[in-house]
């Protein structure tokens, strides 16, 4: 009853920028940062106030000889005591009602919200976008001026899920389901340029979660409406969706595989595990496959023996990281084991082309 | 360094008190010493209170499987439980009242009931825990029932939850029946002292505090059983 | 008989005066010892140890913050520390600055120094109590200490659940330490609540009791009933992880944001056990060193224990993001914004009080003049994340740091300083260098708004926080932070060598250096055992510096 009161839905937003606060690049923040100068010019007037008195007063009022008496000992003063104690509860009660409404508005998604899911897990965000099946990270697409409702759970630990463009930021919980929803009314994504780093908003995870609480970056682009139009017709090649299709018979089969390996690479792999042989928290993936075709013996063995004997070996080590641990690293394994649900026996299969790629070998 | 402070006169054939030394009376120690206890049960009462919160939090999130639980306690030795602590409670405020009219021999007496019924406590408890335990009604992780508990309990595996009922049981009963053992170890002490002639009409508060400890675990079992045993 | 003398002690003293001090000199007699003055002493040193280790892992957070970049393809450069390390050092710094250093520094040291002699009684009324409270705290910070070696931890300070039931590191051990850390603050709380009931001297009537004392009056409240509920909580955390219990993990059915209603069911009130023993201080120093009544004495006095009723109903505005109900949203915000108010109107209060005054600028005023600064600005802050939609972009980034550590370090720790320079020749009867400790308190002033003012910056861009690595954007903010951290601790440095130099070869104090009224500085400097040669009878206001000015003027103070 008190959200239904208050809320009035989004509005068309007028756009400044405060010097503190991010670009503003959804609904909510016109109104948001219009309370946070609010509150801002009120801590000035009443800090920088206090301050001059007190700078005044020990300056007029400094002991200049030992039995100097204080100038006065008024003890009480009615009037100037019920003006402090009034003035601030009435303007600390309009900042919560404005605080209020604001996070009201921001509960309550409309019914025509387009619908996406986020995963949270060590240390990643993905997103599923209407019409896919998949999850992918570490970025997703809205279109600008139409709202959004993202529905998100964490695989393991607490995760908070933030952007600040947005002004939006919701805990992520394991067990449980939570939703935010916004309007994004700035474009980013920059249409008709080929292999040009599009740059979106920062998505950051704001609740520690530990070795990797600081890497789990995304990015949220927002296209416009025509370019999400395309996206969404059937068929469509869409940016969440980068995956080539492999096909053994294909004679791009390997590159293909490579081209989408680099790509998981970059979403699941990173936080962990480098590419040029520094050790970070897991073995780095420069000489893994040389390494491991010694381990287990398959030196010598045909081309076809030692991928099948590699295959199980990578199978194993994504969807049951304690079944082998690295030389020098410590058991119990420290990695988020990649259920078929999080990775999938394609993109297994791609890492799989990755790890045997000539850079890597 | 001596604390001397002055001395109470105590009856013949008792030991005299002497008050610390910072207390202007005798009255001022003993209202001290009372306020100060008064405080410390209010800290055992929001500790308890924390774990009837976490109670009433999942009992009200997963009520089909608490009320399953319940009925697999043993009320039967719960009951018993409950007639010994009160008749404790009892002895104990029994105990009290000798101390203050100097009767030592009855303040022995009641002290080593009261003991004798805290051991009672202990004993029913350990037939009721060893119960649980050859049934697989361990806490959380632990909660295995087996093959007869099953037959005797049908459908138990119904309720996925009963592994959260009986954390909060163990937890609770547990820390509770703790708290029973740390007072019989001070009526032990109430009793040696006692023994010993320091406790008469000038000087029960010892006796008096340990009292209102008693009560307390009293009290909180009151509450404990039936929200455990009793509700389905 | 009057109270308080109106001519102070002879200037001729006999060649050592036995005070609590000298009267015995062997080990036992101090490690036994059931005096309240050896026992906040032994405290004093105890939470200053705790807070040099804690500030040392601030230091060391600090410096891996120095370079410490994340590049946008994932990479990172620069930072002294792994990942894991780093979270380890900022859960450390944050455990011993608050469970050992921050809730038990102000009542435990000076609060166990003090409050007898205000009340003008001869000890606290249970003194072997307090000893075991002292040792507990011994015991808890052991066993931190312990857990470090076997396992430091790495979940922040606030152990949320489910990380801290899987992390591999001495999760139970710590919790054990908080647990027995935890008692501690209770025993000292009680034993303050009955002093004050039980041993105020004749004629001290509640209103005639110095404000430090209502603070810790209300402060003890607090200490007793809030702090059982973090005993369970850990207590039950333990059980989570030998037992998988299952109350708080998902996995089992459980819930994690059980636990950060339980975790801050005690942890909002502790916070203001930290500042309300601090605003007492405050009271007392710039009522001194204004050398004018407290303005609105009754008032202050009230609204500590408002503060200490309403700390209890707001412990769900560190949860804001977490998935409660409206209805739970909308009541903790508004209440948050009452338990500002009783704080306001003792910010205008002490100002009030120093307004045509007559002022001295030694450094326990220096450091109370800091204090009515920076808390403004914390308590302000304060304000802004009260607002639910400002706390939505704001909660859990350096915003929220900088504001806690305005109000944590340059309130409390602020006022702590203010209280220890102010007792000091109370305590050990030397003075310290004029000139160094000014200095050093104006230095800490600069090096604290040095480090924390570029913070709030941060945060409202959106610098989320207990962060190995940041975006390249903000390595100024950072920088400037480091730089300041290290003033800090030059300025620390500062302070705790011209204090120690004063107990070698500091002036000699006489027993009213400052001209205070309260019954402390009207007994022999340092005390005697018993506190006082006979019984102080209280027949006016702790406030009153009628005598005092009197005495001042014919230079006999």
């Amino acid at each position: 009853m008190i959200t239904s009161l208050l809320t009035q839905g989004p509005q068309e937003p007028q756009r400044w920028k405060h010097w503190q606060l991010p670009e503003q690049a959804s609904t909510f923040a016109d109104d948001h940062d219009t309370l946070y100068t609010f509150v801002e010019w009120i801590n000035y007037i009443f800090f920088f106030g206090i301050m001059f008195v007190l700078f005044y007063a020990v300056i007029k009022y400094r002991r200049k000889t030992p039995g100097q008496p204080p100038a006065s000992v008024i003890t009480h003063h009615t009037a100037m005591e019920v003006t402090w104690t009034v003035v601030p509860l009435i303007v600390v009660m309009v900042i919560f009602a404005w605080g209020w409404k604001g996070y009201a508005d921001m509960t309550l998604a409309p019914a025509d919200s387009i619908q996406y899911e986020v995963k949270a897990e060590r240390w990643k965000w993905s997103f599923k976008h209407p019409g896919s099946t998949e999850f992918f990270g570490k970025e997703f697409w809205v279109p600008v001026n139409k709202p959004c409702q993202l529905t998100m759970s964490s695989t393991d630990v607490l995760h908070s899920f933030f952007i600040p463009a947005f002004r939006v930021k919701r805990d992520v919980l394991p067990g449980r389901y939570q939703t935010v929803w916004f309007q994004a009314t700035l474009t980013t994504w920059k249409e008709n340029v080929e292999n040009e780093k599009q740059e979106g908003f920062h998505i950051f995870c704001t609740e520690f979660c530990g070795e990797g609480h600081s890497k789990m970056l995304g990015t949220v682009h927002v296209v416009s409406q025509k370019q999400w139009d395309e996206w969404m017709k059937p068929g469509a090649e869409v940016p969440w969706d980068p995956f080539l299709i492999t096909d053994p018979e294909d004679p791009t089969y390997d590159e293909d595989r490579e081209f989408n390996g680099n790509i998981v690479y970059g979403q699941s792999c990173l936080t962990c595990h480098t590419l040029d042989g520094t050790r970070s928290t897991g073995p780095s993936f420069k000489g893994l496959w040389t390494r491991n075709i010694k381990r287990l013996g398959l030196e010598g063995k045909t081309a076809a023996e030692q991928e099948a004997g590699m295959a199980a070996y990578i199978t194993q080590s994504v969807r049951n990281p304690n079944a082998y641990i690295a030389e020098t690293f410590d058991s119990p394994s420290m990695m988020t084991p990649f259920p078929p649900t999080s990775l999938n026996d394609d993109r297994v299969n791609d890492m799989i082309g990755f790890l045997k790629s000539e850079k890597l070998k | 360094m001596s604390h001397a402070g002055h001395t109470v006169p105590a009856p013949e054939g008792f030991v005299p008190h002497v008050v610390a030394h910072h207390f202007e009376s005798q009255e001022q120690e003993y209202q001290s010493a009372k306020l100060g206890f008064w405080l410390f049960l209010c800290t055992e009462v929001l500790l308890f209170g924390g774990l009837f919160a976490a109670f009433f939090y999942y009992k009200s999130m997963y009520q089909a499987d608490f009320v399953r639980g319940g009925e697999l306690l043993a009320w039967k030795m719960g009951t018993l439980n409950t007639v010994i602590l009160l008749a404790s409670s009892y002895t104990m405020a029994m105990a009290v009242r000798s101390a203050q009219l100097t009767k030592k021999k009855a303040m022995l007496n009641y002290l080593l009931i009261t003991l004798i019924c805290g051991a009672g406590f202990m004993v029913v408890k350990y037939f009721e825990y060893t119960s649980k335990i050859h049934h697989g009604f361990l806490p959380g992780v632990f909660f295995v029932p087996n093959a007869e508990a099953l037959i005797e309990f049908p459908g138990l595996l119904d309720f996925p939850r009963l592994n959260l009922f009986f954390a909060l049981y163990w937890t609770m009963t547990g820390i509770h029946g703790f708290h029973v053992l740390v007072g019989m170890f001070l009526m032990v002490w109430l009793y040696w002292r006692g023994k010993k002639g320091h406790f008469h009409k000038g000087h029960y508060m010892p006796v008096d505090l340990v009292g209102l400890y008693w009560h307390l675990v009293d009290l909180i079992w009151i509450f404990l059983f039936p929200l455990l045993y009793l509700v389905p | 008989m009057t109270a308080i003398p109106a001519t102070p002690v002879e200037e001729t003293q006999p060649i050592e005066q036995k005070n609590y001090l000298n009267v015995t000199k062997t080990f036992m007699s101090w490690a036994g010892t059931l005096d309240h003055k050896r026992i906040g002493l032994m405290y004093l040193i105890g939470v200053t140890f705790a807070f040099l280790v804690g500030g040392l892992f601030a230091l060391m957070v600090r410096l891996h913050l120095w370079d410490a970049i994340i590049n946008p393809d994932g990479t990172t450069t620069g930072g002294i520390f792994t990942p894991d390390k780093y979270n380890q050092y900022f859960t450390m710094h944050g455990v011993f600055m608050v469970f050992m250093f921050i809730i038990p520094a102000i009542p435990a040291s000076l609060g166990n120094f003090a409050l007898p002699l205000q009340l003008g009684a001869k000890d606290v009324a249970l003194p072997r109590l307090n000893l075991l409270s002292f040792y507990l705290w011994l015991a808890g910070t052991l066993m931190a200490i312990a857990s470090m070696v076997m396992g430091q931890i790495d979940t922040g300070w606030t152990f949320y659940t489910p990380y801290s039931i899987y992390t591999n590191k001495a999760v139970i051990m710590m919790g054990l330490a908080v647990f027995t850390l935890g008692f501690s603050s209770i025993f000292t709380g009680l034993n303050f609540i009955v002093t004050v009931h039980k041993l105020r001297a004749p004629g001290q009537g509640w209103f005639r009791m110095p404000l430090f004392v209502w603070a810790i009056y209300a402060t003890a409240l607090l200490q007793v009933l809030a702090t059982p509920v973090i005993g369970i909580t850990v207590l039950l955390l333990a059980f989570e992880r030998l037992y998988h219990i299952g109350i708080f993990d998902p996995h089992f059915g459980g819930d994690p944001v059980l636990f950060q209603h339980f975790f801050w069911f005690y942890s909002h009130p502790a916070v203001y056990i930290m500042i309300l023993p601090a605003m007492g201080i405050i009271s007392d120093v710039i009522s001194v060193h204004s050398r004018k009544p407290i303005f609105g004495y009754r008032l202050i006095a009230f609204s500590s224990l408002a503060i200490a009723i309403i700390s209890f109903i707001v412990w769900g505005h560190h949860m804001f993001t977490s998935g409660q109900s409206e209805l739970a949203l909308f009541i903790f915000s508004f209440l948050t914004f009452f338990v500002a108010l009783p704080s306001a109107i003792k910010e205008f209060n002490w100002v009030a009080t120093v307004w045509k005054g007559s002022i001295s600028l030694e450094a326990p005023m220096l450091y109370a003049l800091s204090f009515l600064v920076i808390f403004a600005v914390g308590g302000l802050t304060g304000i802004i994340l009260g607002a639910l939609s400002l706390d939505i972009h704001l909660h859990d980034t350096y915003f929220v740091v900088a504001h806690f550590h305005y109000v944590m370090m340059g309130s409390t720790a602020m006022a702590f300083f203010a209280g220890l320079h102010h007792w000091w020749p109370k305590m050990f009867g030397v003075m310290y260098s004029r000139f160094w400790s000014n200095f050093a308190a104006i230095w800490i002033f600069v090096g604290f708004n040095w480090t924390f003012l570029p913070q709030f910056v941060m945060g409202s861009e959106g610098m989320p926080r207990r962060y190995a690595h940041y975006l390249k954007e903000w390595q100024g903010y950072h920088q400037a932070s480091t730089v300041g951290a290290i003033i800090i601790a030059a300025g620390v440095a500062m302070m705790v060598g011209y204090l120690v130099m004063s107990l070698f070869n500091g002036k000699k104090a006489s027993n009213n250096p400052w001209g205070g009224a309260t019954l402390e500085w009207h007994t022999a400097t340092p005390p005697v055992l018993e506190n006082f040669e006979t019984q102080p009878i209280v027949d006016r206001d702790p406030y009153d510096y009628t005598l005092v000015i009197e005495a001042a003027r014919k230079g006999e103070l």
